[in-house]
């Protein structure tokens, strides 16, 4: 049982550091106005509320599209560090996967969802 | 984990083929002006055929049982019955697609891109030795079928049965996600074969946690397979889906959840069988039960089909239940045969909607034998069929499921098996006296375009009374690709 010890002294530190920070923090803060009650505090007063104006649901889209492509990413890092002990079968392998992505981006620009009009 | 030889990847060529099908027809879809209905079905087909000659030809390459690619994968007589089954699912869902989908003026190069892409996952599960490459499979599977549920998509219906299935769906994968990751937990494998020798230890010890993971895992699949009470999506998804998806959900995606429960219930959850049996018996019992009793009242005939999807799905867990080699070629033949008959009876509806969903009343089949004879007698034997009346196949897979059921010991399951039959002859009866009886105002022939489609219903017609004639063969061809197995359970 003495492997978890280190486990319970961290589960101390964190609290521990979450009381300080946030007492020093109730101490040291200014008297604060309208501004900081706002959910989205950012230090300038709202002029109208979120749901006043409608945004654009592309860019819900291009959310969904940036993670896809950062996921590809993802996969090409470590590719690329153990390029030389994957090899050709690793290089065939990545290409397989960039092509089929590259399906999905020819259908998704060929479907203008790249269009910002 | 031992290496993999480049080579192997030659056995899983029929996805693969299949795949590039399915990204093909994407690309083709999206440029430029896009490829017409009937181009894209024919493509498919093509794409289709192709992979039923390699699903074959790897068979023969392959030892058989013998896990491939890290055990990833195994190529067994088993997979073999199920691709094969898909892949005649997905040709004839194609023929009921393509008036279909051109009457509904959507881009027909996704519609099939999607088919051929849940297949595919269908494929790879069926093959899958490891609950990770099942699982991912499924996901194949299940999030390609979200989007074609949505597929009519400035249809109310379509966009609220796709957002259901979408939720319900995700957390279903989710909790079975869950299970499988407690699973691993517990016994540190998620190979199937592993995973029995590691569960029989763990059952010794009484481990909690391996118990919590199985039900999850299960959980997950009963939901897939639409069986109460994890059916709540069923109705509103078979309702607002178009219909030739609908159907294809109905047989293909219900026979290959099937299909990999038995295949994890049988060889990964084997030691565990005394426990799941109970599990399996309360959801069959559930199942049939209220798919039958919520089917009486329904006026929509999709509707009815939906809970009778239900229904069926209870009657199929009987030959889980049996846990015996039985059990398991029932489960196989009725299947076979539930494809025939229930695509055959969405055909049907397909043929009688006008304008995507108008048509779809029990009061829409009055008089439907003298304004459509052929159709109305197809019909006739599809609900014939779905009863489990003889000469259908339907009859003699009911019979093998029963049988199993009773001679595992379960009689009482078998017993509400044949009560609720009987309750669901009042159902899918009261269609044929619409159709037979009733008398409507129109009395013009309904116009008999579409040959493809029309073919498509004959043809399952003509198979769901051969299976009812002659189900020795196919009873057979059940039990042969199911003995080279060295099956945990059996």
């Amino acid at each position: 049982m003495e492997s978890y010890l280190p486990i319970f002294i961290f589960l101390l530190v964190v609290m521990a550091f979450l009381v300080v920070v946030l007492v020093t923090a109730r101490l040291l803060r200014h008297g604060g106005g309208r501004t900081l009650r706002e959910p989205y505090e950012c230090g300038n007063e709202p002029i109208t509320l979120a749901h006043d104006y409608r945004f654009s649901i592309r860019y819900y889209l291009i959310a969904v599209l940036f993670v896809i492509f950062d996921v590809e990413t993802i996969f090409l890092f470590p590719w690329a560090v153990m390029f030389d002990e994957l090899a050709l079968f690793g290089f065939i392998e990545m290409m397989i996967f960039l092509t089929i992505l590259m399906v999905g981006y020819v259908y998704i620009w060929r479907r203008g969802a790249l269009n910002w009009a | 984990m031992p290496p993999i030889a480049p080579q192997e990847f030659w056995l899983l060529v029929p996805e693969i083929v299949l795949a590039a099908f399915g990204m093909a027809l994407l690309v083709a879809g999206s440029i430029g002006r896009g490829i017409g209905g009937r181009m894209a079905a024919a493509a498919s087909l093509v794409g289709l055929a192709a992979a039923a000659v390699l699903v074959v030809w790897t068979q023969g390459q392959a030892t058989m049982g013998a896990p491939i690619l890290a055990g990833m994968f195994v190529l067994d007589g088993f997979a073999l019955y199920w691709k094969v089954l898909f892949l005649v699912a997905t040709a004839l869902t194609v023929f009921l697609s393509v008036r279909f989908i051109e009457d509904g003026g959507y881009r027909a190069g996704e519609y099939y891109s999607l088919l051929l892409l849940a297949t595919t996952g269908m494929m790879l599960m069926v093959s899958g030795f490891n609950l990770v490459s099942i699982w991912i499979s499924l996901e194949l599977m299940a999030l390609s079928s979200y989007i074609l549920v949505g597929y009519f998509k400035f249809e109310r219906r379509s966009n609220e049965a796709s957002l259901k299935y979408f939720i319900l769906g995700a957390l279903s994968s989710g909790i079975m996600l869950y299970g499988i990751s407690l699973l691993y937990g517990a016994t540190h494998t998620l190979a199937l074969p592993a995973l029995a020798g590691s569960l029989s230890v763990a059952v010794l010890q009484g481990d909690l946690l391996s118990t919590v993971g199985w039900i999850l895992l299960a959980v997950g699949l009963f939901f897939k397979v639409s069986a109460a009470p994890f059916h709540v999506w069923t109705p509103d998804v078979y309702v607002g889906a178009p219909t030739p998806v609908t159907g294809y959900l109905a047989v293909a995606s219900k026979a290959a959840a099937f299909a990999i429960l038995v295949r994890i219930f049988y060889q990964g959850l084997a030691p565990l069988v005394i426990d799941w049996q109970i599990v399996v018996a309360a959801v069959a019992t559930l199942s049939m039960i209220w798919g039958n009793i919520a089917a009486l009242t329904q006026r929509n005939v999709k509707r009815m089909l939906a809970y009778s999807s239900i229904a069926h799905a209870g009657y199929i867990l009987m030959g889980v239940l049996a846990a015996s080699e039985t059990g398991l070629w029932a489960l196989m033949f009725y299947l076979l045969a539930y494809t025939f008959f229930t695509l055959g009876a969405f055909g049907t509806v397909i043929l009688l909607e006008r304008r995507e969903y108008a048509g779809e009343t029990l009061d829409d089949y009055a008089g439907l034998a003298r304004r459509a004879p052929f159709l109305a007698a197809c019909m006739l034997i599809f609900l014939l069929a779905l009863t489990g009346i003889p000469p259908t196949g339907g009859f003699f897979g009911k019979v093998y499921l029963f049988a199993a059921a009773i001679e595992a010991g379960w009689t009482w399951v078998a017993v509400i098996g044949v009560l609720t039959s009987a309750i669901s002859l009042y159902y899918y009866m009261a269609v044929v006296v619409q159709m037979y009886f009733k008398d409507s105002e129109e009395i013009t022939p309904i116009p008999m375009r579409a040959p493809g489609l029309i073919a498509a219903i004959g043809f399952c017609a003509v198979v769901t009374v051969i299976l009812g004639l002659l189900p020795g063969i196919f009873v057979n061809l059940a039990k042969s690709s199911i003995l080279p197995l060295a099956w945990n359970l059996l």
